[in-house]
């Protein structure tokens, strides 16, 4: 039960942070966040794509589930999503989404793209042809890296929950010439990001940066909770560091 | 009646009555909680289920109109609907239709080694990765290539054999540097997945479709 009740408080602390920056955001209190690089580099990657005639080609990423511990990733990857289809639609540049191999997420992308066409004033600008569905992460690949050479690709971006087949479409895309961006938080994946990547949001930074596009006050003052939960975090581990290691049974008292 | 109410209004409500009970049956592990979790679990497998089948249904109609629009169009269509057909025909001709001996071994034969090789491609493009990464055009790059190397050292046989002392500094630094800059930014990112989680049981995350498309 000690478990539990740990992850219980710990949820309720969240949704009183969470409450908290709400209720100073109804005070007038609105946060502001910096500038991401790589979200300022999806500009850049519409203005390559409508200079060479090539593709801006959004991936959210082959392991992207509506469920378990990636949908908050896929969620987050939408929402920049659709500020790249906004950005692309806005300048007349192409675009094609690979959508992850799980069909119960095609109708949303679908739906987003149609969405964004429809209020950007340019309804014809989604086009079904443009979203592709493969069905697994093999086969996206595979198809992914001929469209790239058969079509081009001006930019490349990846932000979501990738697995290992994301490196081989960054490379071949930089084989290309395009400019590439990643983003996810899953560790194991944003080493070779890093390495392969023009730009890159490392970890959290997914998660800002999607709340930064959204241009939604609600979900960037949600952000202050976050950054107030990891200051907890890295207060408990000094503070658990330092009495583990004067014998006291830190991890027993958490239910660890 | 508006679109925005059944595209997005009550499914929203849906959602987020569904996951509250959830974290209450995770909290609260009570019988009658129980139950209800395991029955929207269930519903939410069926609605995947038909979820999938429907785009299945959907590719296939789709490739069939695609049938008579020049050649290469015709000829991918009909290359689907033959490999489908062969796989049919296997699967229903011996016992266990997809479990069946000659169906698995298809699968595992062609289809396994072929995503086998595919994935195998992953190595020559992370060595190229790699390599445009170590090089030392900055501090950062200087310290990952020097990192990298001494841990490649540390980790083929000539390395400890010809230098015993490599393999405590490899060791170093993947067990406790690397560990650590690993489980940080892996606590931040369960934070932020937190907080996006809460915000869409609040309904307040965009994600989802926002305006009414026609």
């Amino acid at each position: 039960m000690a478990n539990l009740t740990v992850d219980f408080v710990t949820l309720v602390l969240f949704c009183v942070a969470i409450g908290y920056f709400l209720w100073n955001l109804s005070k007038g209190k609105v946060t502001t966040l910096r500038a991401f690089p790589a979200i300022d580099a999806i500009s850049e990657g519409a203005d390559r794509a409508l200079e060479t005639g090539k593709m801006v080609h959004y991936e959210p990423g082959a392991v992207c589930e509506l469920s378990g511990q990636y949908a908050t990733m896929l969620l987050a990857s939408l929402d920049i999503m659709r500020h790249v289809v906004r950005e692309c639609i806005r300048k007349g540049a192409k675009f094609q989404i690979t959508t992850p191999p799980r069909g119960d997420v095609v109708p949303l992308i679908h739906a987003i793209v149609q969405e964004v066409a429809v209020s950007e004033g340019k309804p014809e600008a989604y086009v079904r042809d443009n979203i592709r569905y493969y069905a697994t992460g093999e086969a996206m690949t595979t198809g992914v890296i001929g469209r790239f050479y058969r079509e081009g690709v001006a930019c490349h971006i990846n932000i979501g929950c990738p697995g290992g087949y994301e490196l081989n479409l960054m490379e071949h895309a930089r084989y290309q010439g395009a400019m590439t961006i990643g983003g996810t938080p899953r560790w194991n994946i944003v080493y070779f990001f890093g390495m392969v990547s023009d730009y890159v949001l490392i970890g959290d930074e997914m998660y800002a940066a999607a709340a930064k596009v959204g241009e939604n006050k609600f979900m960037i003052a949600t952000l202050g909770a976050s950054d107030w939960m990891k200051v907890g975090i890295i207060a408990l581990t000094l503070v658990g560091t330092i009495l583990t290691a004067v014998g006291l049974p830190f991890t027993a008292w958490l239910g660890l | 009646m508006s679109k925005r109410v059944y595209q997005r209004t009550t499914p929203l409500f849906m959602v987020s009555v569904f996951a509250g009970i959830i974290i209450a049956t995770y909290f609260l592990p009570v019988k009658p909680l129980q139950d209800v979790t395991k029955e929207l679990v269930q519903w939410g497998s069926i609605l995947v289920g038909w979820t999938v089948f429907f785009a299945v249904v959907t590719s296939l109609l789709f490739l069939a109109r695609q049938v008579g629009k020049g050649f290469k169009l015709t000829y991918n269509s009909l290359l689907v609907f033959l490999v489908m057909g062969i796989l049919l025909a296997v699967a229903l001709a011996y016992p266990g239709l997809a479990s069946g001996p000659l169906y698995s071994q298809i699968f595992n034969v062609v289809v396994g080694n072929t995503f086998t090789a595919i994935q195998g491609v992953l190595t020559f493009n992370l060595i190229v990765g790699a390599y445009r990464a170590m090089r030392a055009r900055s501090i950062e790059a200087t310290i990952l290539m020097l990192a990298g190397l001494t841990w490649l050292a540390a980790s083929v046989p000539v390395g400890p054999a010809l230098l015993p002392i490599i393999t405590p500094i490899g060791q170093f630094f993947t067990y406790q540097i690397n560990l650590a800059g690993t489980r940080g930014p892996l606590i931040a990112a369960a934070i932020g997945g937190i907080v996006l989680g809460i915000r869409a049981i609040m309904t307040k995350e965009p994600s989802v479709i926002e305006l009414e498309v026609t």
